[in-house]
């Protein structure tokens, strides 16, 4: 709960700065594209930091997504839909179905990869990453090389803040669960989480689909922002963003997976001059903060909201 | 026939490339177990300095071949070093996910810094001419056609195969680097100082990464970018992993593997020669995930 | 019948010969040592059991299951716990979840309960944090519930792994070289533990050691090995006076 209210000021503050034209059109999209950024990143941080595998191939979810989502709207509506009563559920409709279609495609990259050591994963995800796009760019269906443009734009303030909310409860709430400790078991020490009963293999795997499914939606949300995408947007490249944010942020609490993004997302506006510089300096921030500083900024704290409520024990006399 | 012939002697030219790139990623997992993202880029750094070091060689030595490549694997096995003293040597102790998320952070900053005006640019560069190409006609009637780049390719890495077969197995060093990899705590308990030895898997593996670096750059005539390596680099991890990660036969062989099946799914279709190198991926992983010539080292428990 | 039923376990690495035609019978409620010098071969028998390798040869037999070919956590589920000899704890995670991860596939509540929060959540949460912390009470661990268990003394996280492994609510338990690293005081303590737990929590118990002490103090059955094969079987006395065990055992002694 605390977790919901805490977003939901966010939201207010944010809003009224808007309506007041503090913050301008320019910086809300800053804000909506930092949103979709913390949403990739908690979840890339489910199977990179609490499962302990290392996926880097996150972004080919995401354009799983947001091609499927952007397929669906307009092929099903007019770029000019006004009416919101029929826009906005069939938005809804495209960008989960995008998040189910992404979630197949984790399974089919993550069951293989599970049983078998994890170091390969690395190079199964970036194989994905890169097929996936090389298969956009020859389907001349989903517009190829030229990208897809024509997508009705029903992301706002609003819904980027609804999606993040859901997306980061529900992932929260499933890292405070039975499963979640399961999670952090195998990253602590797989074969002893095997020899406690877990089904490892499966618990994995699970975890790589659903994240992969909040990848897809990300994408959705994402598509629709930007109203045209393209297989660049979905580039190795990204992938590799989202894992500086993580790493960055702190890869062991879902506060790190937010911290990371929403620094890296607003900070290049303070470095105007520098954005050349950009794809140099982030590299070697991670490689600074995996030397000094491994566990990142937020380490294994947490932030109060994300926290769930501790039951009261009752106590036994000694 | 003659096409299939001329798709094998294809594939084995590229596979030469490929052998020499996958050797270097299959010497350092097997020392220090992690996959060094950046060697790649390694590749890259050797194919660039054949660009700007053929003019100079040529006017000191008179012939730019030989001396050009001498020069870039000392060059990359120097960056290789510091590579490791810099990055992964600090990471010694902490945990292997890190060494890769350095590894791969290594891996962009050297691909994105040298794309920077004032290193190598972002732009296509045309590689200069190591050695005039000449086609030599096969007699016979199968229409073949062999260019002595060909010949270069496949002798160089022969030759440098060779080599560090005697290094590894005839000296000293080599013969510490092969009980490091089979058995680091051992190793070092009879006496074999573990950071000579990581060190010199991160000079031999780079320098012959940067001589497939500038059999590259001959082969193709062209730099396209410093990003090059990384598909080349994809597809010789591979092909280690294919031959057995870890295991230096093994990565020739899966190399030469890897370049005949591109050869022959190219002259098919482009599309399924980039297609070839994921199947192979997919094939391993689901029939024998430890490689063709790998053992399956099972986790002491 | 015995509740753990080993018939001629073979085992090969490759050319290596580890375990030869090894033979174990164990009965409800006893308490059997297993020892032998480094490299005897116990460690590969006790894996094999435990589902990290498959045996070359032979057939084991848990509760009257076959047990051959399972994988490690459905023999876990099917009831054999185990401790490891380096420990390994669940490190980044608290004491007390290191129980509750034990717990995990007898929970009553699956994924879409762990992603809402309904009720199954909670009564479930409420069910395993009791039976959790009742456990670190008994083991003394209670005051360090929400502490990093990797931060714990090295007696405690030894008295945590053993926890953990009960909390799998095991019938057979098999303890790997619990004694290392403890001090002649910390060994007795050790013994007296061992005795508890067979009691309290009606365990059968495989103690693999190569300290005699511990051994000639606990078990009621000791089987001996050496170069993968028993060499010797029988009560502890019967065991210290044998000349192959003390050939084996040159300068070892309780």
């Amino acid at each position: 709960m605390a977790t919901i209210i805490a977003f939901v000021l966010v939201y207010v503050v944010i809003k009224s700065l808007n309506l007041t034209g503090i913050l301008n059109a320019y910086y809300i999209q800053l804000i909506i594209l930092a949103g979709i950024n913390i949403v990739m990143t908690v979840s890339l941080g489910m199977v990179n930091g609490f499962t302990g595998q290392f996926s880097i191939g996150h972004a080919g979810f995401m354009a799983v997504g947001a091609y499927t989502s952007a397929m669906i709207t307009t092929v099903w509506l007019h770029a000019s839909t006004a009416n919101p009563w029929v826009g906005y559920p069939v938005f809804i409709v495209a960008i989960l179905a995008g998040g189910l279609l992404a979630g197949a495609a984790g399974y089919l990259v993550g069951a293989p990869s599970m049983r078998v050591k994890g170091d390969y994963l690395a190079i199964v995800t970036l194989s994905a990453n890169e097929l996936i796009r090389t298969v956009i760019r020859v389907t001349d269906v989903l517009g190829g090389p030229r990208g897809l443009g024509g997508i009705p734009k029903f992301t706002t303030l609003e819904v980027v803040f609804v999606f993040a909310i859901v997306s980061v409860v529900l992932m929260r709430n499933y890292l405070f669960s039975s499963h979640g400790r399961s999670m952090k078991a195998i990253r602590d020490s797989e074969i002893a989480a095997e020899a406690t009963g877990i089904n490892t293999t499966r618990q994995k795997v699970f975890v790589f689909v659903f994240s992969a499914f909040f990848a897809g939606v990300s994408g959705g949300v994402f598509a629709h922002l930007l109203q045209f995408i393209h297989p660049d947007n979905f580039s190795f490249m990204k992938s590799l963003e989202y894992l500086i944010y993580l790493y960055v942020g702190g890869s062991t609490s879902i506060s790190g997976a937010i911290v990371g993004p929403a620094i890296f997302t607003l900070l290049p506006e303070l470095m105007r001059g520098l954005q050349s510089w950009r794809m140099v300096i982030y590299p070697l921030i991670l490689i600074l903060t995996m030397i000094f500083r491994t566990e990142g900024i937020m380490g294994l704290k947490e932030f109060s909201f994300i926290l769930i409520p501790q039951r009261q024990r009752k106590e036994v006399s000694a | 026939m003659g096409q299939f012939l001329q798709q094998l002697i294809n594939g084995i030219q590229i596979g030469s490339i490929y052998a020499l790139i996958a050797l270097g990623y299959t010497i350092v997992y097997g020392i220090v177990r992690i996959i060094n993202f950046a060697h790649a880029d390694i590749f890259m750094v050797g194919a660039y300095m054949g660009f700007f070091l053929a003019p100079v060689m040529a006017k000191i030595f008179g012939g730019a071949f030989i001396p050009t490549i001498i020069a870039a694997m000392l060059i990359t096995g120097l960056l290789g070093f510091v590579m490791e003293k810099l990055a992964y040597r600090p990471l010694r102790y902490k945990s292997r996910l890190s060494a890769l998320i350095t590894a791969l952070g290594v891996s962009i900053f050297l691909e994105n810094f040298c794309a920077m005006p004032f290193i190598f640019g972002p732009n296509f560069r045309k590689f200069p001419d190591l050695i005039v190409a000449k086609n030599i006609p096969i007699p016979g009637n199968l229409g073949l056609n062999i260019s002595n780049v060909l010949l270069l390719d496949v002798g160089v890495s022969v030759i440098l195969m060779v080599l560090l077969f005697w290094f590894v197995n005839k000296t000293l060093i080599g013969k510490q680097m092969r009980a490091v990899a089979f058995d680091k705590p051992t190793a070092s308990l009879m006496g074999i100082n573990i950071d000579i030895v990581i060190s010199a898997a991160f000079i031999v593996g780079p320098a012959l990464a940067g001589a497939g670096g500038i059999l590259y750059g001959t082969t193709y005539g062209m730099l396209a970018s410093p990003f090059l390596g990384i598909w080349p680099g994809l597809k010789a991890f591979i092909a280690a992993v294919l031959g057995g990660i870890g295991n230096i036969p093994g990565a020739v062989l899966g190399a030469y593997i890897m370049g005949i099946s591109e050869a022959f799914a190219t002259s098919v279709n482009s599309n399924l020669g980039y297609g070839i190198a994921f199947a192979i991926l997919i094939g391993i992983l689901l029939v024998r995930p430890s490689g063709l010539l790998g053992k399956f080292m099972p986790e002491k428990v | 019948m015995a509740l753990l039923d080993v018939q001629h376990l073979t085992q090969f690495f490759g050319g290596l010969r580890a375990v030869s035609d090894f033979n174990i019978q164990l009965e409800h409620g006893e308490i059997v040592g297993l020892i032998g010098p480094n490299g005897a071969g116990k460690t590969t028998v006790f894996n094999v059991i435990t589902g990290v390798y498959t045996p070359t040869k032979g057939t084991i037999v848990f509760d009257g299951q076959n047990i051959v070919g399972k994988k490690t956590y459905q023999i876990t589920q099917a009831g054999i716990a185990r401790t490891f000899q380096n420990i390994r704890l669940f490190s980044k995670s608290s004491v007390i979840d290191n129980l509750k991860i034990a717990y995990h596939f007898r929970m009553p509540y699956g994924n879409t309960d762990a992603f809402l929060h309904t009720r199954k959540y909670w009564q479930g949460e409420q069910l395993v944090d009791d039976y959790a912390i009742d456990l670190l009470r008994l083991f003394h661990l209670e005051g360090h519930a929400e502490d990093l268990s990797g931060s714990l003394p090295y007696g405690a996280q030894r008295r945590l792994e053993i926890a953990r492994a009960l909390a799998t609510k095991p019938k057979l338990l098999i303890l790997d070289e619990p004694a290392a690293g403890m001090n002649p005081a910390e060994a007795d303590e050790l013994l007296e533990m061992i005795h508890w737990l067979r009691d309290k929590f009606d365990l059968t118990i495989l103690l693999i050691e190569h300290q005699m002490r511990v051994v000639m103090g606990v078990c009621e059955r000791i089987k001996v090995m050496d170069f993968g094969e028993t060499i010797c079987e029988g009560v502890p006395e019967y065991i210290r006076n044998d000349p192959r065990v003390c050939e084996a055992y040159l300068g070892k002694g309780a």
